[in-house]
């Protein structure tokens, strides 16, 4: 089956902070994703799918199954290490991709199972990859995320936690590379999601319908045109999304000379001790997000607004909470605090 | 796959912890660390960091690990390819001599944890599995994490640490900065980042050399021992593992500083690591009053005086002596028409002030909560199977077994391993594996549900009266803050005026119940009768819905029901009734009466027995243990 073209993302209107966020995570795959919560019908998923078409081609050892990078030796499985320790490996080009984990997906399938063909037709015991694999250097997403069993989310955070899928099951021990940026969408209405999973976002957004009606319209006369005939209304944004492909080829290019001052990272420590976080994830995340800021707007250097921008992206969903308080961000203190 | 993690001696802060790992480290008998502390404050990185320190097997058990790769068991290939009946150890097989990761321990499943542990202790199991017998030795040193706010680890499973670590974040804005500047930059450049502090790390990893070696030699004395003593009998623990760990966590600590004696400082350092998880603070010889509570037996047992017993674990399966019924004495005093005015003459009229009350955060919850059903037959229909196995395909596969009927879940490893030995034997059919009917295995999957809490309240006047609904909607939100943790669903049910409606339908947002609770109005009479009714509809729509799900219902209420049900005047006739058909679900119910004033009625506990329920008084609800509850009833 040929595989259907997706809603251009640059079509999509409205829903700035969820675009930023999700073009934030291209740029900087190791930024730990974003979590979107809102309503139903808001273009959550359309956005994540769409964001496919503008993931930009890396480099990854040929024949892989992780798709290992083979700048990085660290984070390399063991088979390359086995294979190109000595020895210079094959290097291909491969777009990153968007890989879905479903609601429904079982433990075995996510971290990956005994290989049963291999099993019956040689007598032999190896492992067959899971959606983590697959999902090594991509972005992982996952649709009503809150709807995710508790065992499956386990899994997930484990190797979220470490870059490391581990498996000992069904006769099987074997660890594989699986560092993904974790998408996630959910409608808060339908459950709530584990605190522990909620913190492994690096960023979060709430999206809401459109509240213009001249946009509302042109909403819907978007999506007519793309339904109508998707394949002249993918042409007719090709431009733009060409556009946004580049943009974000320049800033990933610019993101590793990108440094933080001193007083931005005192700055960024103030807001967390100011607004009582748990732990230290909101701090470092703080800094990455803003760096990756001011690698798309252009600029080496992190500025204040960076950092305030940064601040609604990274710390919505961190606020130290006990159960069913409030979750109110103090804005007003957070200015206080980057404006001295 | 090789590891290149952050390393170790770069962790900012939490020295506490750091010293505990070498601890555990220099001295495998010191028994292990657990480190707790809130997401997000550089645990984990600290303990994975310490397998650079230690050139030992260094195993991490995930939380998807199955039973066949925890134990060891045959090795299929091997049996393949040869026809030997030979072993593929296990995890905890493979760790001998070395150390057992755990992260998150407290998510694993218990019978997992509690293997780990044990086998731990004793230095090795018996395996009994795919035809294998065998004895194995095996003795590792257990390193773990939790963040107890995804929930707690039992007494007996955090009493096997030998050592315990709480840790927190950094508060220092110095400190914070530093550890962003390091993690950003082992973030660019991790290779860079090992390499400028390899020197550190091979300094701690000689430092844990040398006091391992020098460890046998390190003494101690008739006065360090009593010593340990004193320590332990003043933290008042359970047993006498506190000891052995303090003494020899001590030893460690002698043998750290490079000596060959244990100073009184050794012990003073390694008891705070091995007295606060375990201290207790009553005395043991009592225990505490279950007066607060009465559990309805057959009627023959309730004569049946038994003494209080003094383990606490024993409470919740025992039934207890009679509750001295202090409701008569307390009926005596004070003016019964006083009662009356106060508490039933002011429902009728009540209808109009609806009142809204806030919630009384002060509420403690008694020792004992609900029983769960036991040695009654089960529901209608639900047969044999438990609430936790599932019978689709859905679900953590836990185990594999012969399979009853036909099953399309097939565990294919074990079905592998069944076949394995036969191969030889067995005619080929081109393929390396010949498989036979028999060899079949199904999987036994496991799905953590979670409870689900229904609550029963009585909305109407008279709980409004004296700010009651006020301890009310504490004692709710007390279960909401458990059930939130505990990914518990709940729903609402509440009665007052003429009427009972679902307040809050089954959820599993615990947030949006909570804000259900905060916005109930009280006020109006109370169709006691009603309100159960709705509650069995309720049941019946969960029973359909899925019938393995094992509702808890907490009805709250102080029994004095003034509306019956339609073309009926006998308001408590109804209510009884009701409870009686309610009673025969069998499922776990808790009662919690809301009466008080000098004159009882006592009809909430005459509900009570109809639906052989659980009893609490309200006012009775004091002091904790609320973890033990949850554990006994998600049991």
């Amino acid at each position: 089956m040929k595989r259907q073209g997706t809603f251009p993302f640059t079509a999509i209107i409205g829903q700035e902070e969820m675009k930023k966020a999700l073009v934030l995570n291209v740029v900087n795959p190791r930024l730990g994703g974003v979590l979107i919560q809102g309503e139903k019908g808001t273009a959550k998923s359309t956005a994540v799918r769409a964001l496919a078409d503008l993931l930009p081609p890396r480099l990854c050892i040929k024949g892989c199954k992780f798709h290992d990078d083979p700048n990085d030796k660290s984070n390399w499985c063991d088979e390359c290490h086995e294979k190109y320790d000595n020895a210079a490996p094959e290097i291909e080009e491969l777009p990153m991709k968007v890989v879905e984990l479903p609601v429904s997906a079982t433990e075995d399938r996510v971290v990956g199972t005994l290989d049963i063909e291999a099993a019956i037709k040689e007598g032999k015991r190896s492992f067959e990859t899971g959606i983590l694999a697959d999902a090594n250097r991509n972005i992982l997403y996952v649709d009503e995320i809150n709807l995710l069993d508790d065992h499956v989310v386990d899994v997930l955070l484990d190797s979220a936690a470490m870059g490391i899928n581990t498996v000992e099951r069904e006769g099987i021990s074997y660890s594989h590379p699986a560092r993904f940026s974790l998408v996630g969408t959910m409608n808060p209405e339908e459950g709530d999601i584990r605190p522990q999973l909620l913190d492994r976002f690096a960023l979060s957004v709430y999206v809401a319908g459109e509240k213009d009606l001249d946009k509302r319209a042109e909403v819907i006369k978007r999506r007519l045109e793309y339904e109508d005939d998707p394949e002249a209304c993918i042409k007719k944004w090709e431009e733009e999304q060409q556009n946004e492909v580049r943009r974000i080829q320049r800033a990933m290019k610019l993101l590793p000379q990108v440094t933080a001052s001193n007083e931005i990272l005192r700055t960024a420590a103030q807001i967390s001790i100011t607004l009582g976080v748990d732990g230290h994830r909101a701090d470092i995340v703080l800094i990455k997000t803003a760096e990756t800021l001011a690698a798309v707007a252009g600029h080496t250097e992190v500025t204040k607004e960076d950092l305030r921008e940064a601040a609604h992206l990274a710390l919505p969903h961190r606020m130290r909470r006990r159960p069913f308080e409030e979750q109110k961000l103090d804005w007003e203190n957070v200015d206080k605090v980057i404006d001295g | 796959m090789k590891r290149n993690g952050y390393p170790f001696a770069a962790v900012c802060g939490l020295e506490k912890a750091k010293e505990a790992v070498l601890l555990a480290l220099v001295n495998p008998h010191a028994g292990g660390v657990l480190v707790s502390g809130e997401k997000g404050t550089g645990k984990s990185t600290l303990l994975r960091g310490a397998r650079e320190l230690f050139d030992a097997p260094w195993i991490e058990v995930p939380i998807s690990v199955t039973e066949d790769r925890l134990y060891g068991s045959i090795d299929a290939e091997a049996a393949v390819k040869h026809g030997k009946r030979q072993l593929q150890p296990g995890l905890i097989d493979e760790a001998d001599n070395g150390v057992v990761y755990l992260d998150d321990a407290n998510l694993l499943r218990d019978d997992i944890l509690s293997a780990i542990l044990n086998i731990e202790e004793a230095g090795g199991y018996q395996l009994e599995r795919d035809g294998l017998s065998e004895r194995r030795d095996t003795k590792y040193t257990v390193l773990a994490v939790m963040a107890p706010e995804s929930g707690t680890l039992s007494s007996s499973a955090l009493d096997r640490f030998g050592l315990f670590v709480s840790v927190d974040s950094e508060t220092d804005e110095e400190a914070r900065m530093e550890i962003v500047r390091r993690v950003t930059e082992f973030e660019k450049n991790g290779d860079a980042f090992r390499a400028k502090w390899a020197d550190e790390t091979a300094w701690l990893a000689k430092k844990i050399a040398d006091a391992r070696a020098l460890l046998p030699d390190v003494e101690v004395s008739d006065a360090m021992i009593r010593l340990t003593s004193v320590y332990t009998l003043k933290a008042n623990v359970a047993g006498h593992r506190a000891d052995i760990y303090l003494m020899e966590a001590a030893r460690a600590e002698a043998a750290l500083a490079g000596r060959k004696y244990v100073l009184p400082k050794d012990l003073e350092k390694a008891a705070e690591f091995v007295l606060p998880h375990r201290m207790r603070e009553l005395p043991p010889e009592q225990s505490p009053e279950p007066a607060q509570q009465e559990q309805q037996e057959p009627k023959e047992q309730q004569q049946n005086q038994q003494p209080p017993e003094n383990d606490s674990e024993e409470l919740f399966s025992m039934p207890d002596a009679p509750e001295p019924d202090e409701t008569d004495t307390e009926a005596h005093e004070g003016n019964p028409e006083d009662h009356r005015e106060d508490e039933t003459m002011a429902n009728p009229n009540a209808g109009s002030d609806d009142r809204v009350d806030a919630a009384d955060m002060r509420v403690k919850l008694p020792p004992v909560w609900v029983e769960p059903v036991k040695g009654k037959q089960k529901r209608k229909g639900s047969g044999k199977r438990s609430a936790t196995r599932t019978d689709e395909r859905q679900g953590r596969y836990v185990r594999a077994e012969i399979p009853h009927t036909k099953s399309s879940d097939i565990a294919f490893d074990a079905t592998l391993r069944a076949a394995a030995p036969y191969q030889k034997w067995r005619e080929s059919n081109g393929c390396a594996l010949v498989i036979k009917e028999e060899d079949i295995r199904t999987k036994i999957r496991e799905k953590r549900t979670g409870n689900i809490f229904l609550f029963a309240v009585d909305a109407s006047g008279s709980m409004g009266a004296r700010e009651r609904m006020k301890t009310v909607k504490g004692v709710i939100l007390k279960i909401l803050l458990e059930a939130y943790q505990k990914r518990d669903r709940v729903g609402m049910i509440a009665f007052r005026k003429n009427q009972a409606e679902v307040l809050l339908p089954v959820t599993k947002s615990v947030d949006f119940a909570q804000k259900k609770l905060a916005a109930m109005p009280t006020g109006g009479k109370t169709p006691l009768a009603k309100g159960l009714s709705k509650a069995e509809d309720v049941l019946d729509m969960l029973y359909r819905q899925d019938p393995l799900q094992d509702p808890v219902l907490i009805l709250i209420t102080d029994g004095h029901a003034t509306t019956p049900l339609e073309n009926s005047s006998d308001a408590v006739g109804d209510a009884m009734t009701e409870a009686e058909r309610i009673g025969k679900r069998n499922i776990p119910i808790a009662v919690i009466d809301t009466e008080n004033g000098f004159v009882k009625l006592g009809l909430a506990k005459k509900l009570a027995r109809k639906m052989e329920a659980s009893y609490f008084k309200i006012d009775k609800l004091s002091e904790d243990s609320l973890l033990h509850i949850w554990r006994k009833m998600s049991g």
